[in-house]
């Protein structure tokens, strides 16, 4: 066996002493290197990990934001609906409200027309009447004017000494 | 003092007639007037009161009942 590995050239001495220096060489690196690599990767872990926690903070954030930012925009849609509905019954019922004034005015105006139409009418018939009257009083002193004579208002003044007892 | 109103003069049978029929005193002054708007009959005043028989009289009773008709 030893005549094999030395015909491949092994050294046993040589690979202890490497095995030795490499084991060395490892504790030391372990000590210094590794250590604060390890460190550093701890580190740059826990950053990372914060990191994440900052992410899903933030997105649950953003997602609370979403959320209160929907509800308010539900809120001022209903409020403004609202609004609308409310706006539109008013302007509806006054428009009711100026709709029917119009009618009774519209109603009083026509009312009082018919009434002044209807007195100008029973005026126009007064007055014609009343001067059909004052023209059959004028004709009829006409007719007594021409055929009353002395005799006759002789007769006429007997007859009111006699209705006047 | 007694006014009476005509449209002619009166006779003196009428004018006695008319005392006797408003009692005219005798010393009771009497004055005529002449008015053809009365067209006929008289028209006799006496003491702030006036009595009227006239035609026009007449018809202006008549003009206030036909008036009275028509309103």
């Amino acid at each position: 066996m030893e005549a094999v590995l030395e015909s491949i050239g092994f050294n046993g001495t040589a690979v202890i002493f490497s095995t030795v220096n490499f084991l060395i060489v490892l504790v030391i690196l372990q000590k210094t290197l590794f250590g604060r690599v390890g460190k550093s990767l701890s580190e740059r872990k826990e950053k990372i990990r914060k990191s994440l926690e900052d992410a899903e903070r933030v997105e649950a954030k953003m997602n609370a934001i979403e959320e209160e930012r929907a509800t308010i925009i539900k809120n001022a849609n209903r409020e403004a609906s609202d609004i609308v509905q409310s706006h539109t019954e008013q302007a509806e019922a006054q428009a009711k409200t100026i709709k029917e004034e119009a009618q009774v005015a519209a109603d009083k105006i026509t009312e009082e027309g018919k009434m002044k139409v209807e007195k100008e009418r029973s005026d126009m018939v007064d007055r014609l009447k009343k001067e059909t009257a004052d023209l059959a009083i004028l004709a009829t002193e006409k007719i007594i004017e021409e055929k009353l004579d002395a005799k006759k208002d002789k007769a006429v003044i007997e007859k009111y000494l006699k209705d006047v007892k | 003092m007694i006014t009476i109103k005509s449209i002619r003069k009166l006779e003196k049978s009428e004018i006695e007639s008319i005392k006797k029929e408003f009692k005219v005193e005798k010393d009771q002054e009497v004055k005529f007037e002449i008015d053809e708007k009365l067209i006929g009959g008289i028209v006799v005043r006496k003491d702030g009161e006036m009595f009227d028989g006239s035609v026009k009289g007449q018809l202006e009773k008549l003009r206030e009942k036909l008036y009275a008709r028509v309103i």
